[in-house]
């Protein structure tokens, strides 16, 4: 019964961890178990059919290894946008082992 | 003095006008009841709308590719979609665009020259194929700029369902997308009007496989180690114990994986032929 119950708490424990692996920065969007989340970060002007969307994304596996670029900069600078309509952001998260955080920019 | 009259194109009623000619002497030759041409402030705004109805008012919002607003004479306000209107006359000013053939939507303001993918499709030159753009969900057309390892990046083309004027030309090449779904792939303009369905899958399938995948591997490779570290007598009995529960939630999360992998709904995209009329 012992062991059973550390085998058990040694589970939750690792639980535990998982939720602390996701992408931190943003209070929304961080479920530990599952997570797909899209939100603005900012409004300049109304985004519309036309202009030009650039994504930048980083990923995070196992709380051991992140990598990417998800500024706002070079999300603009990859779709050619010089004029900045809306910043939105996306989160996704599964138990806590992978992760992905997107900056979307919208301008012209 | 001409004076013209204006009919609603759907009435039988051709549009008229009147010649007045002043009789000799100075004086009017013939008095009517009309008024000298009327201010641009006096002009009602017309809407004509796709179905062949047609709204007066005043015209108090208009937002490219998304809905017009009007202010009717009794003062209620009416918006109409973008793609129920087939023509939009402001101060006897043409506001949005018409669409060409007879029951058609009219195309989104993302062809006009006033925005950034307008003067993109103004440089391609050639003829224009009419796409009509659906999915399951609320999605958008874009246009790839670019789509490698660093990201994407695309042009904001309409919001589905729609239909537009695409250059038969553009090497550039299209897809489907919406939020926390996968998007489709890219695909080059159809040879010829088409009509363009998808059918995007929620990212859920996608994310899930991945998520416990590794999870699983993870859990797999911690109870493992347990377990042989009971084998080799490092550790007591519990240990054992540990690695098998462990181990064993690894390798139902490793299972569970492999079979949402192989029954996860693929997005689709389905161009079918618009029919055309013959000779």
């Amino acid at each position: 019964m012992k062991k059973l119950a550390f085998a058990l708490g040694s589970l939750s424990v690792l639980s535990g961890f998982a939720g602390c692996s996701p992408i931190i920065g943003k209070p929304y969007g961080a479920g530990s178990v599952y997570a797909d989340v899209r939100f603005n970060e900012r409004t300049d002007a109304q985004a519309a059919a036309g202009m030009k969307q650039g994504e930048g994304c980083a990923t995070q596996i196992l709380g051991i290894v992140a990598t990417g670029d998800a500024s706002a900069a070079a999300a603009a600078k990859k779709a050619g946008i010089t004029k900045i309509a809306t910043v939105d952001g996306s989160n996704s998260n599964v138990l806590g082992v992978y992760s992905k955080y997107c900056v979307i920019v919208t301008g012209e | 003095m001409i004076a013209a009259c204006w009919a609603p194109r759907r009435l039988a009623v051709a549009s008229c006008a009147l010649t007045l000619a002043l009789a000799p002497g100075g004086g009017p030759g013939l008095a009517l009841a009309d008024s000298p041409r009327p201010a641009a402030a006096d002009i009602e705004d017309v809407v004509e709308l796709s179905d062949g109805g047609f709204a007066r008012g005043t015209i108090v919002e208009w937002v490219p590719g998304r809905a017009l607003t009007l202010r009717t004479a009794s003062g209620e306000l009416k918006t109409y979609p973008a793609r129920d209107i087939r023509s939009a006359t402001r101060a006897g000013k043409a506001v949005a665009s018409a669409a060409t053939p007879s029951g058609g939507e009219a195309p989104p303001a993302a062809l006009s020259g006033e925005t950034d993918l307008g003067r993109v499709y103004a440089r391609i030159p050639g003829p224009r194929l009419r796409v009509t753009v659906g999915a399951n969900r609320t999605a958008v057309l874009q246009r790839r700029i670019r789509d490698d390892e660093d990201g994407v990046a695309y042009h904001l083309v309409c919001t589905t369902p729609c239909t537009l004027d695409v250059p038969a030309l553009d090497r550039e090449l299209y897809r489907v997308a919406a939020d926390h779904a996968q998007p489709t792939a890219w695909f080059a303009v159809p040879t010829q009007p088409a009509r363009v369905q998808a059918e995007l899958s929620p990212l859920a399938w996608q994310l899930w496989p991945k998520g416990l995948a590794l999870a699983g591997g993870l859990l797999a490779v911690v109870g493992g180690g347990l377990w042989a570290l009971h084998e080799t007598g490092a550790t007591g009995s519990w240990s054992r114990t540990t690695g098998f529960v462990v181990g064993g939630t690894g390798g139902a999360m490793l299972l569970t994986a492999g079979v949402l992998y192989l029954v996860r709904p693929a997005t689709r995209l389905v161009v079918e032929p618009l029919p055309t009329s013959g000779p």
